[in-house]
């Protein structure tokens, strides 16, 4: 299942107009994936949109029918825990798949090569000389007392500097038409499988419009990440034995996990199945010890090793992080990448890309509001109704007030939570997530979608042309999080029409 | 190579599946049995009840319906025909990469059927049908992994599994029927025929002894009979065969591996005689294969999945 | 003074355990006013050591043990050479405050002014703080606080083993009235980060010396504490004895909190509840030794006939499955 993101927050907010000008415009309709202001159908959408016009309600209920057997079949589906018993169940999936032009796309690919570039050397400054903290464009206390930042990481060797190896960025579009970066996620991004199963079903259901459209192909995915985690290797291990951590059956990512190892033919393999003796990381074989120079983990930082971090994991392997210093095996992503994906943090990487590239940030930030800095403060505690304030620390739509779905008392609670620890929060405008043609329910509706594209990062920055298309099934709703009734949906990316063959 | 937990899990699934079935065909057996004549009945009860070891109920010999329920259905009992398959289940999730879609299916639905809510009203509505058709499924998996899965290590640790349970199982049968302390021998034709059906015997048996049912005859058959897949000689030729290319890959440790001992065992079945089995009691016979059984188990265990890592380090 | 130390640890387990990991914060800084001559670790059973420099630049050992074992055994004997620190002067200006504020300070001792587990504040240390009116002690310069502050912890504290423990967070020993040297430094350590001044923990040994008045415990590792006043640098303050950290105390590791350098952690497998006892002994030595500095390590061959029945460690393998 997808990281926990949660998008509470983006509950569609009521019109208002009102205070600073950037923050609370009037809320414009949301940019429509489709069709452009007038109605009329976008041109990379025109294929598309012929087919299904062809098509009566019933046989595209048969299509979506296909597409979900497919998926049953495949056993892509994740676990819903009851009190006695647990079920598996698929994950919604559309029928229609959003489509984003090749010009569109050289945006989002410039801008998150660009982004994953600035954050891993964020992450490696911080995690040696740190100089962004000295020179004052970071608040030192944002990082150093952030949970997420690994003391133990510091002066590390971390090959080709790349930290975050594996990155899923958040990204929506705003009602003018242009893409925003609203998370960075840097630690175990999830989601990749359904981008490739979502292909897999769509090739079947509509193979003649696919063939026609030029799409970019993502199959080599799987491939990439492979090279990519042994570009992490030392050049003294030649043919470096990598495997897949991950925590467990339990895990609701675990199909994910065990679909990636299937398709890189490595093995998946479980804390219990490791051992660490003399500085070296070992599985346990049938055959006896088999030596491992690298770990694409699936496990939280806090749970890979309980000597070095949390006492009470079972799910990692003692001695781990050991052998890591060492470089005797490589953990990707590497620990304590998540202090760059923090949501403080986040308000800073515009300047984090400059300060270390000298560019501006090519696909700009949600605006974000920083309580530490008393400004921010008062003018977020003027606006309470407004904004969607989160705490910085929590997750899954813990310790978060939306303004404008919020009464006073709550409005007032926060307020002094805010006043008593401004630290730990943040404020952002509600946005209002571009809208897609889904069908529901026979018809063809719009429904709010987002994206997320999957960026590898070894030796060099790969975007995969393709991402998962998170949709909020429930109308009006800009919940796109599997947990809450969202789904997801193939994302085709167009080939440039200059670099089709004739 | 494979991990060592991977093949521990498909080894068990391989037990449990195959002890699934075993209590299937002994509740099936034994409910079959009250149909007929009671007396008999009460016997079979008994005998069924012993080689799984619930001596306390076969003493008791309560009613054979109540006690064919608990062994498939009483989740609270680790040895149930439920219990076992939601374990066998479990193990395949665990590796569902290395089963094929088609193999799990067969396990997943069976499990299904078993964790249904209302699994005891099918179970009373018509137990046969229910047992018959559990019965007729796992025979669907194991066709399943046979015809889909490569035949390779994973393949051949289930097959262990499902072998090395089932010697046990059919020996602990024959303990119970023919061993020492069975005070008078069964004579009973009813009850002759009954555990040949608990092993799934009885055409195979008549197609080679005709409709003589000799206890003797019995014994050699289930016990030393060369082709038929159940008789407990058949179980240890596969295991043999199994744990011989399973070890191919070892590395020679120093200890003695299990394919020495599964080879001992083997032989031990092919070279025994009847009369030489009986004259020195069938006990001690049938004692000395369960213990050497259980001992492949160990050695299995120490080899190939927990093996003590002091024995393994690299140098 | 040329001191000779010799630390065992020993961890008795009533089940045998196996693949245990550990690390040890046990070997004698090389610092100012302190000289490593030798260091030895002995593990029994035997195993390889390997070692690093962990964050705040301690030097931690560790090795793995994978065969079963019911008793672990670490010796580390060290050898160091200590010089008194100079004199301090009897008080600083009041200026001193000011360059604590400096961004250089806050900077580059920002983990040492920071709350790290046990040392931050709590409602009884604030119960604490005003009770004792530590406040007004802030009237003065920085160091004739600390030698304030040092005295009265001595003063309200009596030292009682047992009454906590090495996880024990402050409240226990704000509230008992009674603790040891651990439970005192972290006290001393929040007080000083709330009041802006860099503190760090101190983890290493005293050679104990009852006629001059110290109370610590002569058979158990010592602990302190070290604030940072820009004109005189690192100073240590030890109010477990009331004293300056001076030439008879040997510091091993520093860091935030004793959960940065335990002298030895570690983990293992097995259903076993385990027990520790540890045994210090610091002695002046009668001769300088006149070899350079050097670090040896040394292994006892392994002991024939020490390892156990091979079934008895797979315990946690084998209760996932039904057994036979």
């Amino acid at each position: 299942m997808v990281k926990g993101t949660s998008r509470v927050e983006l509950q569609a907010a009521k019109t208002e107009a009102a205070g600073r000008a950037p923050v609370v415009a009037a809320t414009p309709l949301p940019y429509d994936e489709m069709r452009d202001a007038a109605g009329k159908v976008r041109p990379h959408y025109a294929a598309l949109a012929e087919r299904i016009d062809t098509l009566s309600s019933d046989e595209l209920a048969e299509r979506q029918k296909t597409l979900e057997r497919f998926f049953l079949l495949q056993g892509i589906t994740f676990t819903v825990y009851g009190a006695e018993s647990s079920t598996e169940r698929i994950i919604p999936t559309d029928l229609l798949p959003r489509i984003i032009a090749a010009e569109e796309w050289k945006t989002i690919d410039a801008g998150l090569t660009q982004r994953l570039r600035a954050l891993n050397m964020f992450l490696a400054d911080i995690y040696s000389g740190q100089q962004i903290l000295m020179d004052g464009v970071v608040p030192r206390d944002l990082v150093l007392n952030a949970p997420s930042y690994r003391r133990e990481m510091q002066n590390l060797y971390v090959p080709h500097q790349a930290y975050a190896n594996v990155c899923g960025s958040d990204l929506i579009r705003q009602p003018d038409g242009k893409f925003a970066v609203l998370e960075d996620n840097l630690r175990v991004p999830s989601g990749v499988s359904y981008m490739l199963a979502n292909r897999e079903a769509s090739k079947r259901v509509f193979p003649g419009t696919f063939r026609g459209a030029g799409v970019r192909p993502i199959d080599r995915y799987p491939d990439l990440l492979l090279t990519t985690l042994k570009s992490m290797a030392a050049d003294w291990r030649p043919n470096p034995q990598v495997v897949v951590l991950t925590p467990g059956v339990y895990n609701s990512a675990y199909f994910e996990h065990a679909y990636l190892a299937r398709l890189m033919g490595v093995p998946l393999v479980e804390g219990r199945d490791l051992v660490v003796h003399d500085n070296m990381v070992y599985m346990r074989t049938t055959t006896g010890l088999r030596r491992i120079d690298i770990i694409y983990r699936r496990v939280d930082d806090d749970f890979i090793d309980p000597l070095t971090f949390r006492r009470d994991s079972g799910l990692g392997s003692a001695g781990l992080f050991n052998a890591y210093r060492a470089g005797n095996v490589v953990i990707c992503n590497a620990p304590g990448t998540g202090v760059a994906d923090d949501k403080a943090v986040y308000a800073y990487v515009p300047e984090i890309i400059r300060y270390y590239l000298g560019e501006d940030a090519i696909l700009p930030n949600i605006e974000t509001f920083l309580c530490r800095e008393p400004a921010q403060l008062s003018h977020v505690l003027a606006n309470l109704d407004k904004f969607v304030v989160k705490a910085v620390g929590a997750s899954g739509g813990y310790g978060m007030l939306v303004g404008p779905h919020s009464t006073k008392a709550q409005q007032d609670e926060f307020a002094a939570a805010l006043t008593a620890d401004p630290e730990n929060y943040i404020a952002q405008p509600t946005i209002q997530l571009s809208t897609g043609p889904c069908l529901i329910e026979h018809e063809i509706d719009s429904r709010h979608v987002d994206l997320r594209p999957f960026i590898l990062c070894g030796e060099k920055i790969v975007v995969t042309p393709g991402a998962l298309t998170r949709v909020a099934l429930r109308k009006g709703s800009l919940v796109v999080n599997s947990s809450q009734g969202g789904g997801s949906k193939d994302t085709w990316v167009l080939t440039d029409k200059k670099d089709l063959q004739p | 190579m494979m991990l060592a937990r991977v093949a521990d899990s498909l080894y068990w699934i391989g037990r449990y599946v195959e002890r699934a079935e075993h209590l299937c065909r002994l509740s099936d057996v034994m409910l079959t049995a009250t149909l007929d004549r009671t007396e008999s009945a009460t016997q079979i009860a008994r005998i069924a009840l012993a080689a799984v070891g619930d001596t306390d109920n076969a003493a008791k010999a309560r009613n054979p319906y109540e006690a064919a329920l608990a062994l498939v259905l009483d989740r609270e009992d680790p040895g149930s025909v439920a219990s076992s398959l939601a374990r066998a289940r479990e193990n395949a999730r665990q590796v569902r990469d290395q089963i094929t879609t088609e193999t799990w299916e067969r396990l997943n639905l069976i499990h299904l059927r078993m964790s249904d809510p209302n699994d005891g009203r099918a179970f009373a509505d018509g137990s046969q049908a229910f047992l018959h058709d559990t019965i007729a499924d796992l025979h669907l998996f194991k066709g399943a992994a046979d015809a889909t899965m490569s035949h390779g290590e994973g393949w051949r640790f289930l097959l262990l599994g499902v072998y090395l349970e089932r010697a046990q199982l059919i020996g602990a049968l024959l303990e119970v029927c023919f061993g020492d302390r069975r005070h008078r021998a069964i004579t009973d034709h009813s009850a002759l025929t009954s555990l040949l059906r608990m092993s799934c015997a009885l055409e195979p048996y008549l197609r080679v002894y005709t409709a003589d049912m000799q206890p003797r005859f019995i014994l050699e058959f289930l016990l030393l009979d060369e082709d038929f897949p159940r008789s407990v000689r058949f179980c240890t030729a596969r295991i043999e065969e199994h744990l011989t290319s399973i070890s191919r890959h070892v590395e020679a440790t120093g200890v003695s591996g299990p394919d020495r001992l599964a080879g001992r065992l083997r032989a031990r079945l092919q070279y025994a005689e009847i009369g030489e089995v009986q004259a020195g009691g069938a006990s001690a016979f049938l004692g000395a294969v369960l213990d050497e059984c259980a001992a492949v188990h160990r050695q299995v265990y120490d080899t190939f999945v927990a093996y003590t890592l002091e024995q393994r380090l690299p140098a | 003074m040329l001191l000779a130390v010799r630390h065992s640890t020993r961890y008795q387990y009533d089940e045998p355990v196996r693949e245990s990991v550990m690390e040890l914060w046990m070997q004698p800084q090389k610092r100012t006013h302190q000289r490593l001559i030798s260091f030895e670790l002995e593990i029994d059973p035997a195993a390889q050591l390997f070692s690093y420099a962990d964050t705040f630049g301690n030097a931690v050992y560790h090795f793995d043990i994978p065969q079963p074992h019911d008793k672990l055994t670490i010796t580390a004997r060290s050898a160091v050479e200590t010089e008194p620190p100079p004199a301090l002067p009897t008080q600083l200006d009041r200026g001193e405050w000011d360059r604590l504020k400096s961004d250089f300070v806050r900077g580059e001792h920002f983990d040492y002014l920071h709350p790290h587990g046990f040392t931050g504040p709590t409602e009884s240390l604030a119960k604490f703080i005003a009770e004792r009116k530590l406040e007004e002690l802030r009237v003065r310069d920085p160091l004739s606080a600390m030698r304030d502050l040092n005295s009265i912890l001595y003063q309200a504290f009596a030292y009682e083993a047992g009454v906590t423990r090495a996880d024990s967070p402050i409240d226990h020993v704000l509230k008992a009235r009674k603790g040891v040297c651990q439970d005192f430094a972290h006290v001393m350590i929040a007080i000083c980060r709330g009041w802006g001044i860099p503190a760090r923990y101190v983890s290493g040994y005293l050679f104990t010396d009852r006629k001059a008045g110290d109370r610590s415990d002569p058979d158990a590792t010592h602990a302190w504490v070290e604030v940072f006043l820009p004109s005189l640098r690192w100073v240590g303050f030890d109010p477990t004895n009331n004293i300056l950290a001076a030439e008879r105390h040997i510091a091993c590791a520093v860091g935030r909190d004793y959960s940065d350098v335990p002298p030895s952690r570690g983990v293992y497998k097995g259903e076993a509840e385990s027990e520790l006892a540890v045994g210090v002994t610091v002695r002046k030595a009668r001769a300088a030794v006149s070899e350079p500095e050097f670090l040896r390590i040394s292994q006892p061959a392994p002991r024939p006939g020490q390892r156990r029945s091979q079934y008895s460690g797979l315990a946690y393998d084998q209760q996932r499955q039904q057994q036979q």
